[in-house]
């Protein structure tokens, strides 16, 4: 092969030109990011001062609508696109983080719980996405890219998937388009169905993890809640994201079948491919945390790192959330998405609210 | 014309005929150099990863929220 007979060769210029090219973008991320942070606090300021009663509007939700005002209005221009898709990059490294503020024994206990949830999960939204693609005669490999959509993890399932069963590109942008505006709905309608609901930081946190397809609009639709609801929702659908490579493979293998192609090859191979490495590294410091490495000062030092790293991520979600672009992908597989959505939202409530009856959460 | 038309050439990337020769990558003489990259998901271990360590080892203090 190739990679392994010649060496690789890294041009000098070319690592900071591209860490160059991500600098607008970066920056924007940080300006929105804090922005929201100022009007947080700015309106908690000022209606303390005046002695008005207002609900207090979290930062996560300032920075959402000031990065969906930018792209709806002046929309994000090329020189930031690169830095803004970085948001991912932040979303993750915040989860990583993220796993210093958790003791493994924690980890495993809700970790167990939601890998529980998260197969009955599963199984009915990808057994109902797939029955509704068939009444609303979507062709069956958008059906499939729709069910790994909203039953795993949005858009790296999609993306995942799209490979593994040769998908097309449209069908892709179709089901991507879809799963991102069911998730930007989720952010208004999640907090306020469990602030009505009377919801404990950990139930919702384990709904927001298990029913909110996207990672990032699932540690938003969290965060929304409280800073303890963010925590689970993070560990639920970091759960639920260690599940991409079997129903990947399932997927494969079913349409390699149907499609008279040779069947994948190496399934353990297949399966380490596609599974989600930082979760491994959420593991490492989880268990570094749990052997008492880092102090209580230093816990909470890496906690609020974690909060910053996902600031921009937050500030990302918005300014990646584009009408136009929803517009042009047609209603039909929006439809279909925003049906199951709302039934995988109300399975995923009824399963977190029975678990609670049968076990401490 | 080949006798056998619809043969496939290992040669070529298109196995209706063999009149567009198109050389398979990993069979050509002079081989590419492969670029590795790291994934997003290595970057970022890699930087959760030195960040906990500036935090344990004192570097970085206190962060604030």
């Amino acid at each position: 092969m190739a990679s392994s007979s010649v060496l690789t060769r890294v041009e000098p210029l070319q690592l900071p030109k591209k860490l160059f090219a991500l600098v607008p973008g970066v920056a924007l991320l940080v300006i929105v990011g804090l922005s929201g942070k100022v009007l947080e606090k700015s309106i908690a300021a000022y209606t303390k001062a005046h002695h008005l009663v207002v609900p207090n509007i979290e930062y996560v939700l300032w920075a959402i609508l000031i990065g969906l005002i930018i792209s709806n209005t002046v929309g994000v221009a090329e020189v930031f696109k690169p830095g803004v898709a970085t948001y991912e990059f932040w979303l993750k490294s915040g989860i990583v983080l993220l796993g210093a503020r958790f003791l493994l024994a924690d980890v495993l206990k809700l970790g167990a719980v939601s890998l529980v949830l998260v197969l009955i999960e599963l199984a009915l939204s990808i057994a109902f996405m797939t029955f509704l693609g068939r009444v609303f005669k979507l062709s069956p490999k958008l059906t499939t890219l729709l069910a790994v959509g909203s039953s795993i993890c949005g858009v790296s399932a999609i993306i995942a998937t799209k490979g593994a069963i040769e998908a097309e590109d449209e069908d892709a942008s179709f089901a991507i388009a879809a799963i991102l505006a069911l998730g930007a709905l989720a952010l208004f309608t999640f907090p306020p169905i469990g602030h009505a609901l009377h919801m404990s930081d950990r139930l919702y946190g384990l709904w927001a993890g298990t029913g909110v397809d996207n990672t990032a609009e699932a540690v938003a639709a969290g965060a929304l809640y409280s800073d303890a609801a963010a925590k689970i929702a993070v560990l639920a659908k970091t759960t639920r994201n260690a599940m991409i490579g079997f129903v990947v493979l399932g997927y494969a293998i079913y349409w390699a079948v149907r499609d008279g192609r040779q069947v994948v090859g190496s399934k353990a191979a297949f399966l380490w491919q596609k599974f989600p490495k930082f979760v491994l590294g959420f593991l490492l410091i989880s268990s570094l945390a749990s052997l008492h490495v880092f102090t209580p000062d230093q816990t909470a030092s890496l906690g609020n790192l974690s909060k910053w790293a996902f600031l921009l991520t937050f500030a990302g979600v918005g300014l990646r959330i584009s009408f136009r672009e929803m517009k042009k992908q047609g209603l039909r597989p929006f439809i279909v998405g925003a049906l199951g959505e709302v039934v995988i939202a109300a399975i995923t409530l009824g399963l977190v609210l029975g678990a609670s009856k049968l076990v401490q959460i | 014309m080949s006798a056998v038309p619809n043969r496939i050439d290992p040669t070529t990337t298109n196995n209706e005929t063999n009149k567009h020769k198109v050389p398979i990558p990993e069979q050509s003489n002079q081989a590419q150099p492969v670029r590795r990259q790291l994934s997003v998901d290595a970057w970022a271990v890699i930087l959760s990863l030195a960040l906990a360590g500036l935090v344990r080892f004192g570097v970085l203090k206190h962060i604030s929220w």
